[in-house]
This record gives structure tokens, sequence and C-alpha cells, in this order.
């Protein structure tokens, strides 16, 4: 059983008890996906869509350029997963391997904290920190280092990429610190009683075994990121437009298929990352560390 | 003992189901005997009568309600007020008006102006019958009686609701001075200017600095809150074009992040809404609100008769509801509530007649406010329109801005 988690002897459906559950999922998980997919290639109506299948909305995700938002909301989200992977994995290590248990839980407990408040309020909190008058130009302007505020810290791509940062790098500890779990002390003992550095050791040892933590870190970091509004709306320029307001804009225009086709293409692309990291980063490991 | 028993019972049976008989069918009679107002057992009758009361679904912006205070037409006319908040998101009203239900689930809509061919064309909403509406009569202020968008085919289809008019809110001890839309587009103000993140607002605040000042021989725009296709391409270019040269750092949505912009100093000069001058005043800062020289953008929030109420039966009652509205109470009580004016002098006549309720002379400045900002433009007004007859292109080259 040990390493097997989520495998049913004899197939789901010979498992009685899991039909519920698989059926709730089916039913309000796939299906509407899979609704998705398919009336992305309906033609639309004045008001709705008909079943007359067309490439339309996805020829018109090129020629009216909203391409050009979609590839500007995924290299943010790589760029802000890429720098919480970098900012947070030493934090991880810091909260697992060197700090003593009890700072450990007040470290995750900080971390735990921002999300007893309001989101909007968060985000909200961070104009006061970039904004022209706010605490980074005027420490700027008070120790002389700048003669007028800077004008690019808000409402800037600047601002969207601390924003998203701020929001979702606990979605990058947690699964790191999780998986620093599987790293026992022995082994890297071993690993420098046999002459490795400790960068050898991160690389040879730590990195690859810390793998599927690093991996869901990511992955509930690109995802968020990719579909935020808050960020991009309150601290983002007026070129700043993320995806998920295009859709948002798109629905309240009617232009359902529109819609339909840039989320199968969300959708496509976040199937697209579960599956490499299942394959390769096997993915499923972090959870046996929970059994 | 036991048959004699037996025979007292059925005698009991039967009288007691004669008794009630008699009184079942003298019911009616002593009811009706005892309600008529010239009935010598009137005082028998406990309290006075009420009117039946009806139910009126009305669906319509959050806004626009005033909760507990409808209890005031429910004694009065007998129609309880069911509110139900549309969400104020014009699409998805439209959307559920004629491809779902709304239609027939609720009996009177309260939208932003302009969705009333639409929503006519497919047949979701009726004309409205104005001989049932006394009240609408020369109190009503005459600008009113003409906004474009209300008609369909001759008909009338939109009755405001409330109404106000909008222009540009500034802090005078940046932007001492601030009378005309241009101080919007001012490159001296590069970077410290915004506009509302919603083309059916920014759009038509740009026509009408385009069209009143004929910049880039734009003055042959028709109406700023209707443009044809090539006024349409034009106003955008011109907003793209100030936009790259970064006229606008960001576009505000949302009443807390008008009032943040104003007050955090990021912002000096924007388009918007009235009330975040207050709000910014409140917290120090020195904002007023602009009267420009090419007028205020007028906008209403509409009453619409939905279908449903042939079937319902309640067509004279939706009818009924907005003769209540425009007699007095309901915009004494809106301005009161949310600082909405209801376009009629019978709020005015209302307040004078009851200063037990409201004050005259505080109602009176607020209406004349309204008055006023219409009055300064010479004139035409031009209103907002949601649902402009390009309105899909208005959405591309809205999306377009945005990328650019």
């Amino acid at each position: 059983m040990k390493g097997k988690i989520g495998k049913l002897k004899g197939g789901v459906l010979y498992n009685f008890e899991a039909i519920p559950p698989v059926l709730f999922v089916f039913v309000f998980g796939v299906l509407p996906l899979l609704s998705i997919i398919i009336w992305s290639f309906f033609e639309p109506t004045e008001y709705w869509i008909r079943p007359h299948l067309t490439l339309a909305a996805y020829s018109k995700f090129f020629t009216l350029g909203r391409y050009i938002t979609f590839l500007k909301t995924l290299r943010v989200s790589v760029t802000v997963t890429f720098l919480a992977l970098i900012i947070g994995y030493p934090i991880s290590y810091f909260i697992r391997k060197i700090v003593g248990e009890r700072f450990r839980n007040i470290l995750l407990f900080l971390f735990i904290i921002p999300f007893f408040l309001s989101y909007i309020v968060r985000v909200f909190s961070l104009r006061l920190i970039l904004g022209r008058y706010g605490v980074i130009n005027n420490i700027l302007l008070w120790i002389g280092l700048i003669t007028s505020p800077i004008e690019g810290l808000l409402f800037s791509e600047v601002a969207v990429h601390i924003g998203l940062l701020s929001s979702y790098l606990p979605f990058m500890i947690f699964p790191i610190v999780l998986s620093i779990e599987r790293v026992g002390g022995s082994t890297v003992e071993a690993s420098r009683d046999l002459g490795a550095t400790f960068f050898q050791t991160l690389v040879r040892i730590i990195i690859p075994l810390t793998k599927p933590g690093i991996f869901a870190g990511c992955i509930f970091v690109f995802v968020s990121s990719l579909g935020s509004t808050v960020e991009w709306d309150l601290l983002g320029g007026v070129s700043e437009l993320s995806t998920q307001q295009m859709l948002e804009s798109l629905m309240a225009a009617l232009k359902f298929p529109s819609a339909f086709a840039i989320s199968t293409l969300i959708l496509v692309i976040t199937m697209g990352a579960l599956l490499l990291g299942f394959r390769y980063a096997k993915m499923a490991e972090l959870f046996e560390t929970l059994e | 003992m036991e048959e004699r028993e037996k025979k007292v019972t059925r005698r009991k049976f039967l009288g007691t189901t004669l008794k009630i008989g008699a009184g079942m069918m003298a019911y009616p009679a002593l009811r009706h005997l005892l309600g008529r107002s010239n009935s010598p057992f009137r005082a028998f009758a406990g309290a006075e009568k009420k009117p039946e009361v009806k139910e009126l679904r009305l669906w319509a912006s959050g806004t626009q309600t005033i909760e507990e205070h409808w209890i005031k037409l429910e004694n009065q006319l007998g129609i309880k007020i069911l509110f139900s908040d549309n969400g104020n998101a014009v699409g998805p009203v439209i959307s559920k008006m004629i491809f779902g239900d709304a239609a027939e689930i609720y009996d009177v809509n309260g939208l932003q102006g302009g969705a009333e061919k639409e929503l006519a064309d497919q047949g979701a909403i009726l004309p409205w019958d104005m001989s049932l509406i006394p009240n609408w009569d020369n109190d009503v202020w005459p600008m009113v009686r003409n906004i474009p968008y209300h008609m369909v085919d001759g008909k009338r289809y939109g009755i405001p609701f409330t109404i106000n008019a909008d222009s540009m809110i500034y802090n005078a001890d940046k932007v001492p001075v601030c009378d005309t839309y241009a101080y919007v587009f001012d490159r001296t103000l590069k970077g410290k200017t915004s506009m509302e993140d919603y083309w059916a607002n920014a759009v038509i605040f740009t026509a009408m600095y385009l069209k009143e000042n004929n910049v880039e021989g734009m003055g042959s725009i028709e109406d700023p809150g209707n443009l044809k296709v090539d006024e349409l391409e034009g106003v955008m270019e011109f907003l793209i074009k100030h936009k790259k040269a970064g006229q606008f750092r960001t576009f505000w949505s949302g009443w807390e992040q008008g009032v943040s912009l104003i007050t955090s100093g990021e912002v000096w000069c924007m388009t918007g809404w009235e009330p975040i001058v207050y709000a910014a005043q409140e917290k120090g800062i020195n904002a007023k609100y602009a009267a420009p020289k090419e007028g205020y953008e007028g906008w209403s929030n509409d009453l619409l008769l939905h279908k449903g109420v042939k079937k319902t039966g309640l067509y004279e009652t939706a009818h009924a509801f907005v003769n209540w509205v425009y007699s007095g109470y309901f915009g004494n009580q809106i301005m009161k509530m949310r600082g909405y004016c209801s376009p009629t002098d019978k709020v005015i006549k209302y307040a004078e007649a009851h200063p037990d309720e409201f004050d005259p002379e505080w109602i009176k400045s607020k209406q004349q406010h309204v008055l006023d900002k219409f009055k300064k433009k010479k004139g035409e007004t031009y209103w907002q329109n949601v649902r402009p007859v390009n309105f899909k292109l208005y959405e591309d080259w809205w999306e377009k801005l945005r990328r650019a």
C-alpha cells in the first residue's frame, strides 16, 4: 500500500463508497470544463451560442491581439513563479532545517497571518508602500538617494510582480517545507562525510529529494498568478491587463465563445504543467510524506 | 343506554352541522355589512380594512433601494416591494432578461440607461402607459423628458428612477483652475490624470471634449453618448495616443479606488463621481468638483417594465408603483440615503409639506445643485448610454486601448 496512494483495487466502480465523490467531481468539475472546451468551438449568437462548429473564437484570439494579453500574463506568471522559488526555497530550508521547532511554528504562523486579512485590503495596502508618496519613495527621498519620487513603482508591471509575489509566496513555501521533511539529517551528514561541499549536497541530494515540493509550489504559484485579477487591477497601470480581466470583460460583453476559447487555452497549459509535474517531478510523492 | 347516547350524538352532530353551515353562509353578508363605511356596526368591526397587499418584484441596482422605507408604499397603496439587486452589470442583466427568465420572475427593472431599445426589440420589456402615471406631469424636469434612449418607435420604455450629472474631480491645491476636460489630456499633468476604467464613461467624456472644442476636426460628432463607427475610431485613437504618451498611469474602477487615487496624491484630476469629492474633503484634501464649459455628462438609472407583468396581472400595480416614485416621498428618501436625485419638483413640494419627515432647505439645496449642473450647459445634455448602437465595437476598442 505504501507509495500507492489513490489506487483502488479493482477500479473505482467496484468500490461503491468511491462512486458518490467521483460522480460529484465528474458532474460539477469535469463536465463544466468539457463543456467550456466544446462551447469554444460554437458560433456566437446575439446573446448566447449555437452548435455550429467554428474556429472563429480562436482566430479572433490572434487577429484581435488578445494573444498579447495572454502571453503577457503567462510571462508575468512564469517570472513570479521563478522569483517565488528563488526567494521561497531558502526561506523553507531555513524554517525546516535551521531553526528550532518553536521558532519554526512561529515563522509558519507569520506566513499564514496575511490570509486572515481581506485579500483586497492586503493588496491595496501595497499602494501605500509603492505610491508616489508611499513609504519607499519617502525613505529614498529622506536619505537623499532620489530628488523626486519614482513614478514606476506603482501602476506598473513591477508593482504587479511585487503584488503577486507577496500574495502567493506562502504557496511556494508550504509544499517545500513539507518536502524537506523527506531529507533526513543523516542523508545530509553522509553527504558531508563523503566530502561533498554544501553546494554539491544541495544540488545532488537536497534539491532532487525536494523536487515534488518544488513542483507543487511552482504549480500553485503559477496557476494562482495566471488567474489573478486584484493585483493587476489595483497595482497595474493602464497597460497592465491580465487574461482574467480580459475574460471578465468578454463575458460582460456576452462574447462567450471567445471567453471559452481563452479558458480552454489556460486549461491546456495548466493541465500540461500538472502532467509534467506528475510525470517528471513525481509530484504525487509529496503526499506520501503526509502518509 | 348505549342506543340513547348514539341518538343524542347524531342529533348533536346534525345540529352542529346546520349551525356551521348557516354561519358560513351568513359570514360574507356580515363582513360586508360591518365593512361598509356607513354601517352602524362598524364600531364592532375592529381594525380598519386594509387594502389587499400586492407584491411587486423590483430588480434594480443595489443603490436604488430605500430599504425599510418601502413600507410607506405598502401602507399607502398596498404594494409590497420585494427588492433584488441586479448587480448593475448591464451585459449580464440583458442576457438574463432575454436568454434567461428574469423578464418573467421580476416585474420592474432599475437599470443604467441605454438598454431600452435592445430589450424592447427582443420583447423583454413593455412600453409604459403614461396615462397611468399622472405624476409624470409638468413637475418632471424638462431635460429628462426627452432622453434619447428612453423612447423606442415613439413609445416610452424608460422612465428615470434617479439621475445625476458627472464631471471631474480635482485637487485644487495642485490644479487651481479646472474648467474644461482639456485638463485630463493636459501634458503638463502627464501621469497625474485618470478616467474611469469603463468605456461608457471614458468615451463620452472624451467625445464631449473633442466635440465641444472641435479638437482634431471632431466637432462634427453628433451624439457623444452614441458614437458612429468613424466617430468612435477618432475618439479612441485620440485616447490611445494620449495613453501611449504616458498621460494616464492608471484608470480607476470602484468607489474606494476613486477616492484613494485623489487622497493619496497619485492623481490630481480625473473624471468621476461627485461623492468622491466629499470623501476626499473629509480626509483633508482640497478636492473640488469641476464645472466644465463642455457641460456635465448626464446619467439616468431607468425603470423598465418587464413583459411578465401581463401574465402576473401586475401591469397596473407596476404603473402605480412608478406613479408613487414620482410623488415626492421616494425622491426625498433616496436623496437623504444615497444622494441620488429624483427629477421632479414634487420632491421639494413633499419636503415642504412634510418638514417633520425631511429638512426642506437641505433637500432644496441638493435638488437645485443637480438641476444647476444640467443648466450649466446651453442646449442639449449629453447622456451616458450603456448600450450604444455600436457597443460591441466600443468593447473591442476599449480592449485595444488597454493593450496599447
